[in-house]
């Protein structure tokens, strides 16, 4: 179509055909010399990227000519591909259903249906106003275009392709669950509502699926309510896996206690709700399921973990600041309770001597008798100051420790010879002669182990009757290797040993047996702690020993009996401590 | 905590060395326990009759130095270790005594609680408890028991022991 105005023509419109479509394309283009505006559907932009002439030419316009060449089309799923290459020579906007195309330049405008098509019709005018018209359209276009960049990302995140889907087939649910769980390539998140939903997923293989996981790198954070026998369950779990699973324990959730929640790499979430939590069996237990890659489902998920996360994990600090609290309440407690009642004890013998001797000492031997008590007497007020500050140390909040590789058998030796120098005429028979056992057992603690050893050996002698067997003080002891899950069958995690980590900590066994009066069973719980409850009439011995054993090697204590079941054949005092590897 | 009057006076008697306590970490004082004590003894030497009694305390150096103390002062003595230990024993009738002294804070059974369960098996024992802990002076009085806030002079267990025994008014 001619223009058919008298006046010299400003330019001309023309209707193209065949072949002349891409050719006066391409001159079109060759010919920018100040700005390229391109706006294109999507077929055509996936045609573009793939003919490299016009490729070329656009690259060339940019890099070559340095022009600024701008590029409108819809992005969609399948074009992200070539979405990214056309990024790298133009600037590049999403627009929603973008039909046919056309270029614009300083001073042409070119139309056309599609690139490479015989069939194809085109219009190219230089003609200022038609140019500046399509120039002012494609403006308009481009203000309300979504930059490529976000639009990408958009669709990565499924944002606009979501989906969600209630499936009611249990087989199909329980198929969809592993599949998911198997899918995790950065974090799993699982809640689950009830003890019984954590052990059949356990059946069904899923737990093993995420320890597995884990094991390659996946962060996997488990939220669930335990019983006791979940809680005994997830010890042994942890101590038996070399690889590390958050768990950490929550009342019911507030929702109500039916439905698991599987959230998968921050963007596919997986609701199960259970119909009957009596069932063992998976595909029986479970009602419907609600499959979502929406992301603001997904997200309202992930919230409520992530509130339970961390309101468990506050609680668990504010329970650790408590502990912090009592603990330093009882130390002070405890030096109180030394003051107004150990102390004033001995001072209760010492008046009494001393008044003894001044008024009522008989002969030089009473004198002498009492200023020996008295001797003693300063001698075990003396002891308890030196007790109490040591435990104060240990217990001391913030307290430095710094744990190092010990040997048990040379702290045992050096023990002996502090207690039997301590206790002039009774020998400590030790059996076996040898502490052979203990023999290159190497543990994690500290120069204060020997602190443990003197003050259970102390006890044996001081409750072994000196006037048998020439004062003699027969001792057994032991030294064998254990480990976490070995102390967790004995119950011993009561005295407050938390599993560390979720590999199994290897320990080394110390027993050490005494023939002395032993310890009745209803005082057994209570010989340790007199720091932890300020016992009545109890020493301070056994309370540092407990200090150091549990508090500061992160190791166990427990007292038996030497002969099962009969007390007063003697003590067993057994002790657990961390290997050094 | 020097005496303000002197003790030798006090002294009603004399009498042969005590029995040592043994050292046991069970608190048990089966050796100690003379079976079915008189609560009236004589003296053999002035032939006066001893006052018999119980001292309970599980610190044994401290019931050592009081078994010095309370021979001087002329009184027949029957150790313990524990509440429950002497409680048992009265309550078996294998002892008499007719005063107990008794430390307040012991492993087992407190003094309180000792008490309380021998004056519910026989009124007429008088008991005395002693305790560095003055704040259980208030539990201890009204319920009808003697209290000596430790450390106390000789001379105020020899009052509290005439008090007990109805000696002094």
């Amino acid at each position: 179509m001619r223009g058919e105005n008298q006046n010299p023509p400003l330019g001309t419109t023309t209707v193209l055909r065949g072949k002349h479509t891409s050719t006066t394309r391409m001159q079109t283009l060759a010919r920018a010399l100040q700005r390229l505006d391109i706006c294109e559907q999507a077929t055509g932009t996936l045609e573009l990227v793939t003919l490299d002439s016009v490729k070329n030419m656009i690259a060339d316009a940019a890099k070559g000519r340095s022009i600024r060449v701008r590029f409108i089309t819809e992005i969609n799923a399948e074009d992200i591909l070539a979405c990214e290459e056309l990024m790298n020579i133009a600037e590049v906007r999403h627009l929603d259903g973008v039909k046919g195309g056309f270029v614009v330049t300083e001073g042409e405008y070119f139309a056309s249906t599609m690139f490479e098509d015989s069939s194809a019709q085109a219009i190219h005018s230089d003609v200022k106003p038609i140019v500046e018209h399509q120039q002012y359209l494609f403006e308009t276009l481009w203000g309300i275009a979504v930059p490529a960049k976000e639009r990408l990302q958009e669709l990565r995140e499924g944002t606009l392709h979501s989906r969600i889907e209630v499936i009611h087939n249990p087989t199909e649910i329980q198929r969809m669950f592993l599949e998911l769980v198997g899918s995790a390539r950065t974090e799993v998140l699982f809640l689950f509502p009830t003890p019984n939903a954590f052990r059949r997923e356990e059946t069904l293989g899923v737990i093993d699926t995420l320890e597995a996981k884990a094991a390659s790198g996946v962060r996997i954070r488990v939220l669930l309510p335990a019983d006791e026998r979940l809680e005994r369950r997830i010890r042994e779990r942890r101590s038996g896996s070399m690889t590390h699973i958050d768990y950490r324990t929550i009342q019911r959730p507030m929702v109500h206690g039916t439905v698991t929640i599987l959230i998968v790499d921050g963007q596919i979430s997986f609701v199960l709700e259970q119909k009957n939590d009596a069932q063992e069996i998976f595909v029986q237990a479970i009602g419907l399921a609600t499959y979502s890659s929406s992301k603001s489902n997904v997200l309202s998920n992930v919230l409520f973990f992530e509130t339970l996360w961390h309101e468990r994990e506050l609680r668990e600090k504010e329970a650790a600041a408590r502990i912090e609290v009592e603990k330093t309440h009882r130390r002070s407690q405890l030096l109180q309770d030394i003051l107004t009642h150990d102390m004033r004890n001995y001072l209760q013998s010492l008046l009494f001597d001393v008044e003894g001797i001044r008024d009522l000492a008989r002969d030089e031997n009473f004198v002498r008798k009492r200023a020996v008590a008295m001797l003693k007497t300063l001698e075990r007020s003396n002891t308890l100051i030196e007790r109490a500050r040591k435990l104060d140390k240990i217990v001391a909040p913030g307290h430095f420790v710094n744990l190092l590789q010990t040997d048990v058998g040379e702290s045992l030796d050096r023990s002996l010879s502090l207690v039997e120098s301590a206790n002039p005429g009774r020998k400590i028979v030790i059996s076996p002669p040898t502490i052979a056992s203990a023999s290159g057992a190497l543990a994690m603690a500290d120069e204060l182990l020997d602190e443990v050893f003197v003050n259970v050996l102390a006890n044996a002698v001081k409750y072994t009757d000196a006037s048998t067997e020439d004062g003699k003080v027969p001792i057994e002891v032991a030294v064998k290797s254990s480990d976490e899950r070995r102390l967790a069958e004995e119950g011993l995690v009561q005295f407050g040993m938390p599993y560390q980590g979720s590999e199994r900590t290897k320990y080394w066994q110390i027993s050490i047996a005494d023939h002395g009066t032993g310890i009745p069973d209803e005082m057994k719980g209570t010989v340790f702690r007199r720091y932890l409850e300020t016992a009545k009439g109890i020493g301070l011995g056994l309370s540092i020993v407990h200090a150091l054993v549990v508090d500061r090697y992160g190791g166990a204590l427990r007292i038996t009996d030497r002969v099962k079941g009969d007390y007063k054949q003697g003590a067993k005092v057994e002790i657990w401590l961390k290997r050094s590897s | 905590m020097t005496p303000a009057v002197s003790v030798r006076n006090l002294a009603g008697s004399k009498s042969g060395p005590q029995r040592a306590a043994s050292p046991d970490r069970t608190g048990r004082t089966e050796a100690h326990i003379i079976e079915g004590q008189s609560p009236l003894k004589r003296d053999r030497d002035s032939g006066a009759i001893k006052r018999s009694l119980a001292l309970v305390d599980d610190d044994r150096d401290l019931v050592a130095t009081y078994l010095m103390v309370l021979d001087l002062l002329g009184y027949e003595v029957i150790p313990a270790f524990d509440g429950d230990e002497i409680v048992e024993e009265v309550r078996s009738g294998k002892i008499h005594p007719e005063v107990i002294i008794m430390d307040y804070r012991m492993p087992k059974m407190d003094g309180l609680a000792a008490a309380r369960a021998i004056r519910a098996h026989n009124p007429k024992i008088n008991i005395i408890i002693a305790s560095a802990d003055d704040s259980i002076e208030g539990s201890v009085q009204p319920a009808g028991f003697i209290f000596l806030q430790k450390p106390f002079t000789i001379a105020k267990l020899s009052e509290a022991i005439k008090k007990a025994l109805n000696l002094d008014g």
